[in-house]
């Protein structure tokens, strides 16, 4: 379907319908309050969850994998500054000891060759379950406009990394297909509201 | 955000956006955009019928450092600086000129339209710094010692 702007709409494949099917079926079994417990996570399988976060940061998404007690098998945090490595390192010692936390640069450097090193890394040889990220977003908002000039939208040198989650989440997708009986990638991508929120200056 | 951006991701994603507080899942107080092909039914509504565990400053500070309140709004990691929450207002200081004016040069925007964020002068930075000396109420407030601050590992918190 065409949305404006010439870009062609995806369509939900079976895969990914069955795989909100199996999530909405467990959901509808549980109390409401207590989404994505334990038993709705056996979907990652026994040896873990294995994340792979784009833009990570100080990897935040992290300690909330943690304290839903989630057993993580691998966790790849794809982060550009150096300092917040830096803290990620130092908040989550124990996967780093193992092993199980491993980082990467730049998310530019992630391609066929360095994810298909990162399958054989961890308890088993897998994909990942769970692709997350939030791009640069200042192209889109705010700091985009500081000399009253147009915004850089998804030009901008920050702005058009989000074609970069697309990129890989599209090299996982098939790396995952590849993989027997490893489910299709879970995604979550945050990005900043609408225009009209931004003169808050705590959004 | 304009919405042929907005369409550019779906049109990618295959999904339409779900606007939530990120409090709702994370250290920050802040309503975002997610596009996610979890079903929308699984996310939680609000934080009252929320009962995970949700991470909280502190839970992403590293040691020794004290995070006054439970969420900050925004949160930034950087080399060189701190920039400390609190409950009463919005306090931050850097360590030299060059990050003022770089973090003035970034955020020049935001803080002209702000309810309560500006740019501090040099001067301000220094008497931020000896009330901080001085007070122990502000002391406490420290994300580390001087030490630590030195390793690289730092961080900017913007909050009330």
């Amino acid at each position: 379907m065409d949305m404006g702007g010439g870009y062609e709409e995806k369509e939900f494949t079976l895969e990914t319908f069955q795989q909100q099917q199996y999530l909405i079926d467990n959901a509808n079994k549980m109390n409401r309050s207590a989404q994505l417990t334990k038993r709705d996570l056996s979907f990652f399988g026994q040896e873990g969850i294995r994340v792979l976060s784009l833009f990570g940061g100080i990897e935040a998404s992290l300690v909330a994998i943690k304290q839903l007690s989630l057993k993580v098998d691998l966790y790849v945090s794809c982060e550009l500054d150096e300092d917040a490595r830096k803290v990620t390192a130092a908040n989550h010692v124990d996967l780093l000891a193992k092993a199980k936390l491993v980082f990467v640069n730049d998310v530019l450097d992630i391609d066929a060759s360095l994810l298909a090193g990162l399958q054989k890394t961890g308890s088993i040889e897998g994909g990942f379950h769970l692709v997350i990220g939030g791009s640069p977003c200042q192209d889109f908002s705010f700091q985009g406009n500081l000399n009253g000039g147009p915004r850089a939208g998804l030009e901008g040198d920050r702005g058009k990394l989000v074609y970069e989650f697309f990129r890989v989440l599209s090299l996982v997708e098939r790396m995952n297909a590849r993989i027997k009986g490893f489910p299709k990638p879970i995604f979550v991508y945050e990005v900043r509201m609408d225009d009209e929120q931004i003169n808050d200056p705590s959004s | 955000m304009e919405d042929r951006i907005k369409k550019e991701i779906t049109n990618w994603l295959g999904v339409v956006p779900t606007r939530l507080n990120a409090d709702l899942f994370s250290p920050a107080s802040r309503p975002r955009d997610f596009y996610t092909n979890l079903p929308v039914e699984l996310l939680p509504a609000d934080t009252e019928t929320n009962d995970m565990k949700i991470p909280t400053l502190q839970q992403i500070l590293t040691p020794p450092a004290q995070a006054l309140i439970p969420k900050a709004k925004c949160i930034i990691t950087s080399n060189g600086a701190e920039v400390y929450a609190t409950g009463r207002t919005n306090l931050f200081y850097q360590h030299d000129k060059k990050w003022i004016d770089h973090f003035n040069r970034v955020y020049r925007n935001r803080y002209d339209r702000s309810l309560g964020f500006r740019n501090l002068s040099i001067e301000e930075v220094e008497k931020v710094r000896s009330d901080e000396e001085r007070s122990d109420e502000l002391a406490a407030l420290a994300l580390g010692t001087k030490d630590r601050r030195s390793e690289a590992a730092t961080f900017y918190i913007i909050a009330q």
